[in-house]
């Protein structure tokens, strides 16, 4: 049992870990800055997964916001040689949360692919998503694809808010409210039902998109579909498939987000903790015409797994006698803790210590494993 | 014991009918009924497992996993928005949510309309949409005396018959939605445990359409 295991925390660890493997597939770590200007973030609200933004004031009067996000960050800063741009972080971001009326600091890691984005390229980000999951336990990937968004709701004659709830119901999966909606906005049954079908789509990723095919009704769904089943075919090969779903109730801002968007699950975590999605129309906003995806994972979620009601505070107890010479007392847990094992000494019992095994020192120096 | 389905009823009238359904579908669990303190409930047979809870807190437990499904009304889901799946209208407590005021009292368009209510982001939303100013009193019940007492100029509350409001001399004005009791389901949860999910919905949709006609 290796000491590292029992000191970091389950999201320390998980930190690591991930790091290894971004490294391990041509990701180079992106380091930021503490403060970016408050009109990059206000600038693109909508592209933040909380709206609201912390504000500074430097010495030179300048509004600077404590960053939200790392993602801007980085498509501000694309270079226009060397793409494609493999980059992963990790780095604290700031939100208000309005449920418990704080500021919180959130760890978040994560990576970014921004070049030209074919269909090897997407599945190592969705297979990149997978493994970092799978680090920590049972998990689940649900996709979509906003490609079968933009064409029904780019071509309906609805206002943004109307359209705004439509993806809002989408998301709860609200048949009847979409239902109701779609009624009193009086939307076209065809384009209705077509709303409705795709909430009803939600299953294992391989076996869905026979189903989701009959949903395609132009170019871009049909484009859709063609990439999702590559891309199925492909993580097929790696044993993944019984991990995807099909998912239409995921969806983003079609603002920024042009394609493929994904959540990933861990059994027993109640929300998503991971989040991604291919942004194209975003890093175009930047002046630069290459694609781009990616994903973040929140790390400190998984506090809310529960913990091993067995967990030990320390391997090892030295139960020493007051007159041991404390060279000697010192020795041993120098010897226990060389061995990786955790351990503590003390001159007398204490209640409630959680301990593997317990060794006992005589005044005379000798040792009883108990 | 991860396979089992656990349910969140909301305490008193509405729980119960909300259970009978379930039992009549095949989630029934023998000792619920029996009264007393406990909050627990589970069935090994089917797999299935209850407990009560605040109405007013069924979404927390859904929306934190506390619970995979819940039986919730649609006043909490608008007023509290909790990030959940809203699967099914089960049909029962059925009433809307209304502005009431003092019966044949004209509301005041000429200064900022004073509005007393427990759901103060529905109150908040209904007006904006109407880009009209209020001030709200955020009140915690008996909301219908705070027009008598000219705490406030109206309120905005859930109607069933309207007996309340008109023994107090109330009416209501406008409805600004209905509102029944909703089936929710936790996002993670329901990856996870989809087919169960799913076959209990199913079962329900199915009483529920049976019922409507």
């Amino acid at each position: 049992m290796s000491t590292e295991k029992n000191v970091f925390n389950r999201d320390e660890l998980l930190i690591m870990d991930l790091r290894m493997l971004y490294e391990a597939y041509g990701y180079k770590k992106f380091k930021m800055s503490k403060f970016e200007k408050y009109d990059l973030y206000l600038e693109n609200k909508s592209f933040l997964r909380n709206g609201s933004i912390i504000t500074v004031t430097d010495p030179k009067g300048r509004l600077l916001a404590l960053k939200p996000d790392i993602t801007l960050s980085i498509v501000k800063n694309i270079p226009a040689v060397s793409l494609p741009e493999k980059v992963y972080y990790t780095e604290n971001v700031y939100i208000n949360d309005s449920d418990i009326g704080e500021i919180k600091e959130v760890t978040q890691v994560g990576l970014e692919y921004i070049g030209d984005l074919d269909i090897r390229a997407l599945s190592e980000i969705l297979i990149l998503a997978a493994k970092s999951l799978e680090i920590v336990g049972d998990y689940r990937i649900a996709i979509s694809h906003m490609g079968f968004f933009t064409e029904i709701l780019d071509n309906v004659n609805l206002n943004e808010g109307v359209k705004g709830e439509i993806l809002k119901l989408i998301n709860n999966k609200n048949l009847h409210g979409l239902r109701l909606l779609c009624d009193k906005e009086s939307v076209d049954e065809k384009i209705a039902s077509r709303l409705l079908g795709l909430i009803n789509i939600c299953g294992n990723l391989k076996n869905s998109l026979e189903n989701a095919e009959k949903l395609v009704c132009g170019d871009i769904s049909k484009f859709a579909i063609q990439e999702l089943k590559s891309i199925s075919e492909t993580i097929d090969k790696f044993n993944l498939s019984d991990k995807f779903i099909l998912d239409f109730s995921v969806t983003n801002d079609m603002n920024y987000y042009n394609g493929l968007v994904f959540q990933g699950f861990l059994n027993g975590v109640p929300k998503n903790v991971l989040s991604g999605g291919r942004y194209d129309n975003l890093v175009h906003r930047f002046g630069c015409d290459k694609s781009a995806i990616g994903f973040a994972v929140y790390p400190e979620l998984l506090g809310l797994l529960n913990y091993k009601k067995d967990e030990l505070d320390y391997e090892v107890f030295i139960l020493y006698a007051s007159e041991c010479e404390p060279y000697k007392v010192l020795e041993l847990q120098n010897k226990i803790i060389k061995n990786g094992e955790r351990c503590i000494a003390l001159d007398k019992e204490v209640v409630g210590l959680k301990y593997g095994r317990k060794i006992v020192m005589n005044p005379d120096g000798s040792i009883v494993n108990e | 014991m991860s396979d089992y389905i656990n349910i969140a009823l909301p305490k008193g009238r509405l729980g119960e009918k909300v259970y009978s359904l379930f039992e009549s579908i095949g989630y029934g669990c023998p000792d619920l009924l029996d009264g007393g303190r406990k909050l627990i409930f589970e069935n090994p047979q089917n797999k299935v497992r209850y407990f009560w809870a605040k109405p007013s807190d069924v979404a927390i437990y859904v929306e934190r996993g506390a619970a995979d499904i819940g039986v919730v009304g649609k006043d909490i889901l608008l007023e509290y928005s909790p990030d959940v799946y809203e699967l099914c209208d089960l049909g029962f407590g059925k009433c809307r949510m209304a502005v009431a005021g003092k019966k044949g009292v004209r509301i005041p368009t000429d200064k900022k309309l004073r509005v007393a209510t427990k759901f103060s982001n529905i109150a908040w939303d209904y007006y904006s949409k109407q880009s009209r100013d209020i001030e709200i009193i955020k009140l915690n019940g008996s909301i219908e005396i705070a027009p008598l007492l000219d705490l406030s100029d109206v309120i905005v509350d859930i109607v069933e018959t309207g007996t309340t409001l008109k023994e107090n001399g109330l009416e209501p004005f406008e409805t600004i939605c209905d509102i029944s009791a909703r089936l929710v389901a936790n996002k993670s949860a329901y990856k996870f445990k989809s087919e169960n999910i799913d076959k209990l919905l199913a079962a329900t949709m199915g009483f529920v359409s049976e019922k409507q006609r």
